[in-house]
């Protein structure tokens, strides 16, 4: 068997440097919104064409070892769009989304932030952020769930600062312990 | 069992112990008297269309391999090796011409039969490979595309246990044109556990259009694929038949004269419901008005059959578990364009990320919590709720005159107690 052997990446620029900073404290005061329950202001996270997709992963042999999750005409956990995802947050303001009132507790821990690579897109400049989530929920009395994936964004450079055009999470799960995915993940 | 006190079904009153949804003994009970003796879903054949196809399925708490063998036939048997009862299979889904037993290496191909097991000169004469294929099931039926098993050879014909159910179910698993067209599966299953007893799950899919409140704050937000709708497409009244045998349907009225071009988020889904009702129409005439939204079939496979059009496997996983698997399908001709919208439509709507569901399984979680409440055991729960029946040229049995009713889940835990024997 062949080993691959990785070149030793130069060094970063200052730039680079300053670009990671720049996404891991819009991706951690982005995860600090949701978890202060700041719904409506989250929203403001994202442009008018998010894709917010969470597919589902199977258990497959190992020939499938990088497709082994649901594809985009396939079916998912969630796969919002930016009417679905103000729609979610409605349904919380109402105050009856039983599932959620009381509202769960949830702490998203965001790690392993690396920029992928910068794109220039139609609609600007596009950076891709690969990173981790745990993602805990309390609610009622229960000690809670956590559950663990992979995350990549996409996040464009507008007028109005850095917003989420793409979002695409991989829990590790192939069959769901959490009960539900009624908190924002 | 000592039912002497409070029957556990109380046909008298239509009042149901708390005790059957929380207690292990009546569990264990269901387990042998219900899931082994009834036709449960188990797949459909849009999962496995080619010959060596397989996806690893579930019958109960146990395991199953649906495979399509050479002769075209879909077999299912027990993922346990004959040998030691590890598992042969440790995939979802796939191809394959063996299953192969990592442990010992006893292979079987696509029908179960046991087809090699190493070393076969220290075997005794005795060994008949014959009698070490995988255990099967009794029977397998196909359905206008479900996959249905039973473990029990005295099962009826499938057509014959559905009765009734048979010809919603044969349009609500059709094309929406009402033709000889087929429907799919979108790939991938949602599988969630749930923390709640299977039976609140096909309450819901059966017979319990009361809970519509529950699902208030979702027709708040709009989710419906037309701009104005709540959560789904704006039906008529619905009506409630149940059969003799514990299946619940959930039947609507719509009228004719109205084209159904719901979707005008999606002009080609719109124009592609509207192209279909007509020619619904066109073939089923009067009928077309009377579809089958919602079915239990007896005693947990799940359809939602309208928009969104979905399947549930409502696997009891223990008392107070449920392992649900949710499947989407759609017209398998429809433009790409039709299945991407309504796939995303779907999503939305069911499933542990579903905006409606959420909101179901906070209720049937919770309330399995309070069937199990200790100082409540001697208070049952009521079903008493009763609209009064009437005939209906295109709904059969004794169809509900309003849908504020109980009627289904009545007989649905009637036909519960016939097969428990109480």
């Amino acid at each position: 068997m062949d080993l691959v052997i990785e070149r030793p990446r130069t060094a970063p620029t200052i730039d680079e440097l300053l670009l990671v900073r720049e996404v891991e404290e819009f991706l951690f005061r982005e995860a600090d919104t949701i978890d202060s329950r700041h719904f409506e202001e989250w929203l403001d996270y994202f442009t008018d064409d998010i894709r917010y997709w969470v597919p589902i992963r199977k258990n497959l042999q190992f020939n499938k070892r990088f497709e082994d999750s649901t594809d985009e005409h396939q079916s998912a956990w969630i796969d919002d769009n930016r009417m679905t995802l103000v729609a979610r947050v409605y349904q919380v303001l109402t105050k009856i989304h039983w599932a959620e009132e009381p509202l769960s507790r949830v702490s998203h821990l965001v790690t392993n932030v690396y920029v992928d690579r910068v794109e220039q897109g139609e609609r600007g400049e596009e950076i891709v952020v690969k990173s981790r989530l745990l993602v805990h929920r309390s609610r009622m009395e229960e000690a809670g769930e956590m559950l663990v994936g992979k995350r990549e964004d996409r996040i464009r450079r507008t007028e109005e600062g850095l917003k989420i055009c793409y979002r695409k999470i991989l829990i590790d799960q192939a069959t769901l312990s959490a009960k539900n995915l009624s908190f924002f993940l | 069992m000592n039912i002497n006190a409070h029957p556990l079904v109380d046909r008298n009153r239509d009042v149901i112990s708390r005790k059957i949804f929380h207690d292990p003994e009546i569990y264990e009970q269901e387990m042998e008297r219900i899931f082994r003796k009834s036709w449960l879903l188990v797949g459909h054949e849009s999962l496995i269309p080619n010959v060596g196809d397989f996806f690893l399925s579930r019958m109960g708490e146990d395991q199953v391999i649906l495979s399509r063998s050479r002769d075209g036939k879909a077999n299912v048997f027990l993922n346990s090796c004959r040998h030691k009862g590890m598992r042969v299979c440790r995939y979802d889904e796939g191809n394959t011409k063996l299953f192969y037993c990592p442990y010992h290496a006893w292979s079987y191909d696509l029908n179960g039969d046991l087809k090699g097991v190493p070393e076969k000169e220290s075997y005794p004469e005795s060994f008949n490979k014959k009698d070490w294929g995988l255990i099967k099931v009794a029977k397998v039926a196909s359905f206008r595309g479900t996959i249905w098993a039973t473990w029990n050879p005295d099962a009826p014909d499938f057509e014959d246990y559905l009765g009734d159910a048979r010809d919603g179910l044969w349009y609500g698993l059709g094309p929406w044109d009402g033709g000889d067209g087929e429907v799919e599966v979108y790939g991938g299953v949602q599988k969630w556990n749930i923390p709640c007893n299977w039976k609140f799950v096909s309450e819901n899919s059966g017979g319990d259009p009361l809970h519509n409140i529950s699902h208030m704050s979702t027709d708040l937000s709009k989710i419906g694929p037309r701009e104005g709708v709540g959560r789904r497409d704006p039906f008529g009244d619905l009506f409630l038949t149940p059969t003799d045998n514990g299946h619940g349907l959930i039947f609507e009225k719509v009228p004719l004269d109205k084209p159904r071009e719901h979707y005008q988020l999606s002009k080609i889904t719109s124009e592609y419901f509207e192209d279909c009702w007509r020619r619904r129409i066109d073939r089923l005439g009067e009928k077309a008005g009377s579809p089958l939204v919602l079915a239990n079939i007896f005693p947990n496979a799940g359809f939602h059959t309208q928009q969104p059009r979905v399947m549930l496997m409502a696997h009891p996983n223990g008392p107070r578990s449920c392992q649900a698997w949710r499947m989407f399908f759609v017209d398998k001709d429809a433009p790409q364009e039709v299945k991407d919208f309504l796939r995303a439509y779907y999503i939305s709507y069911s499933g542990p990320g579903g905006m409606t569901e959420q909101d179901d399984m906070e209720n049937w979680n919770y309330a399995s919590e309070g069937a199990a409440v200790r100082a409540a055991q001697g208070a049952p729960f009521s079903y008493v709720a009763d609209t009064g029946s009437y005939s209906d040229p295109y709904i059969p049995g004794k169809v509900s005159k309003w849908w504020m009713t109980e009627r289904n889940n009545v007989a649905f835990y009637h036909a519960w107690a016939d097969r428990m024997g109480y």
